[in-house]
């Protein structure tokens, strides 16, 4: 009987040994959201997280359905996110992580140049060269 | 198709560079006297329908995004120097105001889109055109769209086997071409249809202005 009792108490010890733990928690992470230029997200793509000036990843997966990537940067500050799909799209960024106790609870600041003001800008600087080449080629009569 | 920066090794853009060096430097050769003060607002015009199409992303079936590229309406209207030289100034603008592309990936996606495409293009319609015309023109905006679309799945595809760790996985793109073949040319080939279209739109209304012969 104590043979099976020592068994029974080794093999609990074993089972727990390959055990995986988990805890679930609220904490500060950072949210990256990846998107195609039409607003589209960028669902389940590869991607790779690592420190700046390191080699290896410290996170890498797959965008979730809404194309976003969690993580938490601790005391890292400067980061580097690649992410790609099979038919060549992607990023590879260079960030620094915001303060997640700062930006705790606020909304997320786009500082980009309107996409409608850039396409008006290429038009232009199109059209313009196109005029000065007119010029110097017009000829003289 | 724009390739970003970051998914090419200098192997392969270093070597893109000064070949596209090359072919820039052949399309500008003599551009003086192909321009006109006609034919100058006719390719703004077209240069810049071509840079409004490649900013507008469609959404294709998996989940990805395309785009048409309007480069078999310049190649057919301006010829290949101009049509290559106009739609890498295209790409350049689109890497530089919105990151469509990167600058390191600039000569890849010129020589693919930009020379390959028109040539293609022009090659198509010269061979088609004696049988006929509309198809000739259809046929040769599907391949502009096509056949750089092989060359990009390549350029990237190849990137594993070009630079690659000690351990061998990938120090850039980390998917091979029979990855990215499909994944590239399966939505293109339905954008090239789209391209057809608008290119046969162009053309017609080229040929009833009396701007090509």
């Amino acid at each position: 009987m104590r043979v099976w009792m020592l068994l029974l108490a080794l093999g609990t010890t074993l089972a727990q040994a390959h055990e995986v733990h988990h805890r679930i928690e609220a904490s500060g992470a950072v949210l990256v959201t990846l998107s195609y230029a039409n607003g589209q997200p960028f669902a389940y793509e590869k991607y790779a997280l690592t420190p700046a000036g390191q080699e290896t990843p410290q996170q890498v997966g797959n965008t979730d359905a809404q194309g976003r990537i969690a993580f938490v940067p601790g005391s890292v500050e400067k980061w580097r996110l690649q992410a790609t799909s099979a038919d060549g799209h992607g990023v590879n960024l260079d960030f620094s992580a915001p303060s997640t106790q700062a930006s705790s609870g606020a909304a997320a600041t786009d500082l980009a140049t309107p996409r409608w003001l850039l396409t008006v800008l290429g038009l232009s600087l199109i059209f313009g060269i196109f005029g000065l080449i007119q010029l110097l080629t017009r000829k003289r009569p | 198709m724009h390739i970003p920066d970051g998914f090419l090794s200098p192997q392969t853009y270093l070597p893109a560079a000064a070949i596209a060096f090359g072919a820039w430097a052949w399309a500008a050769r003599g551009l003086r006297q192909s321009l006109d003060e006609t034919l100058v607002p006719r390719l703004a015009m077209l240069t810049a329908l071509a840079y409004g199409l490649g900013l507008i992303m469609l959404p294709i079936p998996g989940g990805t995004s395309g785009h048409a590229l309007g480069v078999a309406m310049l190649a057919l209207l301006f010829g290949l120097r101009l049509a290559f030289l106009a739609y890498s100034g295209v790409l350049l603008l689109q890497a530089l105001l919105f990151g469509a592309g990167g600058l390191t990936a600039l000569p890849i996606n010129a020589l693919a889109m930009g020379l390959a495409g028109s040539a293609t293009a022009l090659v198509t319609f010269r061979l088609l055109k004696p049988l006929h015309e509309t198809t000739a023109v259809a046929v040769a905006a599907w391949l502009s769209v096509f056949v750089p679309g092989i060359l990009v799945a390549l350029a990237l595809g190849l990137q594993p086997w070009i630079a690659a760790k000690p351990d061998g996985s990938p120090l850039f793109f980390p998917f091979g071409p029979e990855i990215t073949l499909p994944a590239i040319l399966v939505p293109h080939a339905f954008i090239g249809i789209g391209e057809a279209a608008l290119t046969l739109l162009v053309w017609r209304y080229a040929r009833m202005r009396k701007w090509v012969a």
